[in-house]
């Protein structure tokens, strides 16, 4: 039978699987509600696009992003330009206007340097794994590619910000995972045993709710030594940030908990002699994780700009470390913007994975639950 | 079967379809009215074609399973169908006094001040959960007396006098601590009172229920029910009453309309429905009810199967996969015609037994 | 407290509390007491069905869960008949003796919706039972999933659908296959029938009766439509503010009422009679709140027989003679109005028949008449 080479068994098998909605677990479900609303969907692609790209910062950066060009302080964005048939671009050079006192770079339009793909370059470790010194573009020196111009001292603003992002956009992660781990223990053993417990709990809740979550965030990130090494502070932050956001999520928890231990199927679970561990085990987090997903991908933005929010004031990640907050504080006079706006790029990179973000969690949050 | 049957004195006599007199009041006609849901796993038929009459002063009872679509016909009614339903046609005649030209709701835009003043003066609606129609963050009082300043054009002083009568009207017994309590601190029957005066503070012509007995205890329910008998009789007004229950729609109906699957399949007396119905679902719907003081245990008789899911359309008769009495290559091909039953013009019935 | 041989008993109740503490202030303090359940005695048959009746609110679910230990009784014993245990009080067992027991009591729920998890198969929610009892694994389990749904009149195809595939009535039908996994002696139907239309409410009680002949059960049938409870149990009881009013056999408690209550709710019952339209004895009032009961007889603010006795005596449920028993201080000698009795299986009202299909319209033989699921 299976030898006949024809398509029907397979398309009246397809046909069998899409009568029976009855089969389609619930979470398949909300994947297809999800894939409804297109905005979201285009958030999230965008998002995972961002990640690929973030990830491979050094590889697709033509430039090291710690390099200091004494040459090309505030460079403009390279001029792409198809004369050669080639996108190529001209050379640039830095020149001190002696009554303003400001560096100006010249463009020099005579020759052609064209972006050349898979060229060596710089060596560096990828996910500090793999080592390589190929680039996905360069030119040919003396010419330098600064898509996104340079900063006050030549050092090229697109290698930091992809750099820059493995922070910013990590941190969203690293933190929410700690989010979700702290705010699901509390939430659900405050709504499950309830009574005590839950009390206590929910006071705690209260007392880190009631401040205010930029001093607070402030007053423990002035509290970290400054001197501390770049991957320690990281976590330092993360942590301060995941403190004050665990309770949101805790209070989400506590509340699905709640309904799911007053409802039947739990009385049925522990009437069938269940115990608890395995009532909360098979009903209650399986049944809170789409609401948790939710949660998390909502707290993330917070979580960005909390931390572009600390290190643009200093008080987060320290150069040398780049993260989108450090690099935003070189945009810090308007003096600056006014003269180099390409030194706010980070900032844009802010506003769209923040906006991703958002969108990609309106989504499932329509998925997971579409009267709410 | 015989009418010497009837038992006590003090029953309230129900009323026989009298010879029709040849123009007959009737305020609410409902003519054809298909409402159908377009979602997106396919479209719901909710409302199939349902005709049906009100007369003036009378009590219509619409029975039938959850998912019938009894909900439905009386939204459409008052332009209040949910997104995504819509009605796809039909008319529903609506007639404030006698011998006036019917208007056609369905023409009017169901936000026109037209429609809101119908909805408010005309026709009101009570429904099943009353905290869906009252407003938790106002007092009772204040939410009857808003509705008559509305719809009376009445000041404050003499609408609170209105509103306090009104409550002591449908036996509250402490009417002005009602008036000053918000919803919340009823009970389920105070509420469902409290939801009735309002429905009532206007004197409307007709009055929808929406399975308004529902979700309160058997002795609420007798209370609620005889006092929305007492005050129809007293104002007169005609009431849509939607119910499962068939003990209530004995008490309370003067006809019957019964549903299945968005459409009307018999329609009788309510002394017709229980003595003389002749649709298979009608049958079995009162076979299936325990009837108290029975001495021998009989068993219940139930209906095989379950309303078919929504989205499926059934060709010919809808209740041909659960009927008993179903004959293959009519009833599942043909949808039976609307025929009256041994000549009495007010009992019709859609079943091919009858054709 | 009673006449009957304590072998044919499976299960005494005595004497049984529940109350919820209301916490009130800053420090949720307790400051009252919800008198859910305050002192209930009753005792069920083997092979019977004990009828729990009473409006919303007097607690009848909360007897319910006590009794299984699903809350923590305040006071009071609950003696059941273990099959391997022989007399126990479940509400003193410890967790370990309590894990034994609990497989000979099961419950079934009133909502359709929150009784079975959306997230899990139907097959995993009857299995699960058997699972957390290690009663079966594997192929085995699959089977026995399959026998139950047999059982209870589904398809063995449907353990790998999920419940929101599925209708009020077959929910039920699931909620009951579940709670027979484990071959209970005891089930305590909490409202199976009342969420459900008349058509799928006579399925399901007839189901309930097959099983019980089946599988030799006993229900404790909670339920407000005493219609439904009349057909379905071989004596009743009847709740007040947590506090039974009433206990006798079906027969007499409907004809032959002995508490003012009990005659209030059956004088309410909307029969389906169009020619015996009658005004029910009123009922005034609400049921009051448990956790600040009237003083007395429970009942006396709202009865019509309440003498000045009423107001401070609460009286005790006590036997009237013939298993009867009732907590009404005028129990002897009031003569209430029960259901009328009717001759011998015949109804006030002729029960219509169905009529057979014409053979002269039938057009195609061949085809059989198409059922579904159920
Ligand atoms: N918002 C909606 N979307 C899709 N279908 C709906 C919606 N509301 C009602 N329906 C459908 O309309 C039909 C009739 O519903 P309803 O009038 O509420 O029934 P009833 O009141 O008799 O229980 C049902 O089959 C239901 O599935
Ligand atoms: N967990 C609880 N906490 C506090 N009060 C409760 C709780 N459960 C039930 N009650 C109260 O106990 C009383 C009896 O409830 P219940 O047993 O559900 O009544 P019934 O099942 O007869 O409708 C009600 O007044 C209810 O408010
Ligand atoms: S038309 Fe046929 S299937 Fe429909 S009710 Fe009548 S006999 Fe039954
Ligand atoms: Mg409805
Ligand atoms: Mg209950």
């Amino acid at each position: 039978m299976a030898s006949v080479p024809t398509t029907a068994p397979e398309s009246a098998g397809k046909k069998k699987k899409v009568e029976d909605v009855g089969q389609i677990p619930q979470w398949k479900l909300m994947v297809r509600r999800f894939r409804q609303s297109r905005l979201s969907v285009a958030g999230g692609i965008v998002l995972i696009c961002m990640y690929i790209i973030v990830i491979l910062a050094e590889f697709i950066a033509p430039n090291d992003y710690q390099k200091i060009e004494a040459d090309y302080q505030y460079a403009r964005p390279s001029e792409i330009t198809f004369a050669a048939g080639w996108p190529g671009i001209y050379a640039q050079q830095a020149i001190l206007d002696k009554e303003n006192f400001t560096w100006t770079v010249e463009t020099d339009y005579s020759t052609v340097y064209p972006i050349n793909f898979f060229v060596e370059g710089h060596s560096y470790k990828i996910l500090g794994l793999f080592e390589s010194n190929i680039h996905l573009f360069g030119v040919q020196a003396p010419a330098k590619l600064y898509f996104w111009g340079a900063d006050g001292q030549g050092r090229d603003i697109f290698a930091r910000v992809l750099k820059g992002g493995q922070v910013s956009m990590s941190v969203g992660l690293v933190g929410v995972t700690m989010v979700i781990v702290l705010g699901s223990i509390i939430g659900t053993a405050s709504g499950y045993f309830g009574g005590m417990i839950d009390n206590l709990m929910q006071r705690t809740i209260e007392l880190i709710q009631s401040f205010p979550t930029l001093p607070l965030w402030l007053a423990l990130a002035a509290a970290l030594p400054r001197e501390m090494p770049v991957v320690q502070r990281y976590f330092f932050i993360t942590l301060v940030l995941a403190l004050v956001d665990w309770t949101g999520l805790a209070r989400q928890v506590r509340g699905k908990v709640m309904a799911y231990r007053s409802a039947d199927y739990t009385a049925a679970a522990l009437a069938a002699g269940g115990s608890h561990l395995r009532i909360i085990l098979t009903h209650m987090l399986p049944n809170a994780l789409s609401h948790i997903i939710v949660v998390a991908a909502l707290a993330i933005p917070g979580v960005i700009l909390g931390e572009t929010a600390l290190s643009f004031l200093g008080l987060g990640m320290l150069p040398p470390a780049v993260s989108w907050g450090v690099l935003l504080r070189d945009a810090q006079q308007v003096q600056v913007i006014m003269l180099y706006p390409w030194m706010l790029t980070p900032g844009i990179a802010v506003v769209l994975a923040v906006l991703c973000f958002n969108l990609l969690a309106d989504g499932l949050r329509d998925a997971v639950d579409p009267y709410g | 079967m015989s009418v010497a049957q009837q038992p006590s004195s003090s029953a309230i006599p129900t009323s026989a379809p009298e010879s029709a007199a040849p123009e007959e009041d009737i305020v609410l006609e409902v003519q054809d009215l298909h409402v159908y849901f377009y979602t997106q796993i396919g479209v719901v038929r909710a409302l199939n074609g349902v005709s049906f009459k009100i007369p003036r002063g009378k009590v219509l009872g619409i029975v039938g399973e959850s998912g019938c679509g009894k909900s439905q016909t009386s939204l459409a009614t008052m332009q209040l169908i949910p997104r995504p339903g819509k009605v796809e046609s039909g008319k529903i005649l609506f007639r404030e006094f006698n011998n006036q030209e019917p208007i056609d709701l369905l023409t009017l835009e169901r936000n026109s001040d037209e429609m809101r003043n119908i909805r408010g003066d005309n026709i009101s609606m009570i429904f099943q959960e009353p905290m869906t129609s009252l407003n938790p963050c106002y007092t009772v009082g204040d939410q009857i007396k808003e509705a008559i300043i509305l719809h009376q054009g009445v000041d404050k002083e003499e609408a609170h006098t209105r509103a306090v009568d009104i409550l002591r009207k449908v036996g509250m017994p402490n009417p002005e601590r009602i008036a000053i309590s918000y919803p919340h601190q009823l009970s389920g029957g105070m509420r469902q009172r409290a939801m009735i005066a309002m429905a009532l503070s206007c004197t409307p012509t007709l009055l929808i229920a929406d399975e308004p007995t529902t979700a309160l205890d058997v002795t609420t329910e007798a209370q609620i029910l005889e006092l929305m008998r007492d005050l129809q009789r007293e104002i007169g007004m005609s009431i849509m009453f939607i119910t499962h229950n068939l003990g209530v729609v004995a008490q309370m109906c003067d006809e019957v309309a019964v549903m299945y699957l968005g459409r009307i399949v018999e329609w009788a007396s309510v002394d017709d429905i229980f003595y003389n119905p002749k649709h298979p679902y009608t049958i079995l719907l009162l076979r299936s009810i325990p009837r108290l003081g029975s001495e021998e245990h009989i068993r219940l008789e139930s209906i095989k199967g379950s309303v078919p899911d929504p989205y499926t359309r059934v060709p010919g008769c809808p209740f041909h996969p659960r009927c008993p009495s179903f004959m293959p290559g009519l009833c599942d091909v043909e949808e039976p015609p609307e025929t009256t039953v041994d000549g009495n013009a007010r009992h019709t019935v859609r079943c091919h037994l009858y054709t | 407290m009673t006449t009957v041989p304590s072998d044919d008993i499976l299960l005494e109740v005595k004497d049984l509390k529940k109350h919820f503490p209301i916490h009130g202030g800053l420090l949720r303090r307790v400051v009252g007491q919800v008198k859910a359940v305050d002192g209930v005695n009753f005792y069920i048959k083997k092979g019977e069905t004990l009828g729990l009746v009473g409006e919303s609110g007097c607690g009848k679910s909360t007897t319910g869960r006590t009794v299984m230990r699903l809350l923590e009784p305040t006071a009071g014993e609950v003696i059941f008949d273990d099959p391997k245990l022989g007399k126990v009080n479940v509400a003193k067992l410890d967790s370990k003796q309590l894990k034994q027991v609990r497989p000979n009591m099961q419950i079934i729920f009133q909502d359709p919706f929150s009784s079975l998890d959306p997230r899990m198969t139907v097959g995993r929610i009857i299995a699960e039972p058997l699972v957390i009892n290690n009663v079966a694994s594997g192929q085995a389990l699959r089977d026995r999933v399959a026998d139950l749904l047999t059982v209870v009149g589904l398809r063995p195809e449907h353990a790998s659908r999920y419940p929101h595939a599925f209708s009020g009535g077959q929910r039920q039908r699931i909620g009951i296959a579940r709670a027979l996994a484990l071959n209970p002696k005891l089930i305590i139907c909490d409202e199976p029938v009342s969420a459900l239309d008349v058509s799928i409410q006579a399925q399901v009680l007839n189901l309930l009766e097959d099983l019980q002949k089946q599988f030799d059960l006993t229900y404790l049938f909670i339920a407000h439509d005493l219609s439904v409870v009349e057909h379905i149990s071989n004596r009743v009881a009847v709740m007040y503010v947590g506090y039974l009013v009433e206990m006798a056999s079906t027969e007499e408690l409907y004809h032959n009422p002995k508490h003012p209550y009990t005659e209030a709710l059956l004088a309410a019952i909307p029969k389906p009679d169009p020619r015996n339209r009658h005004r029910p004895i009123r009922l005034p009032g609400d049921v009051p709140s448990p956790a600040n009961p009237p003083s007395g007889c429970y009942f006396h603010p709202r009865c019509r027989y309440a003498k000045d006795i009423c107001k401070v005596e609460r009286p005790k449920l006590r036997d009237v003679g013939n298993e009867h028993w009732a907590a009404c201080h005028f129990a002897e000698e009031l003569q209430l109005a029960g259901v009328p009795r009717y001759g011998k299986s015949a109804h006030a009202m002729p029960l219509p028949t169905v009529p057979p299909p014409l053979p002269n319209k039938t057009k195609s033989e061949s085809a059989p008449a198409p059922v579904s699921g159920d």
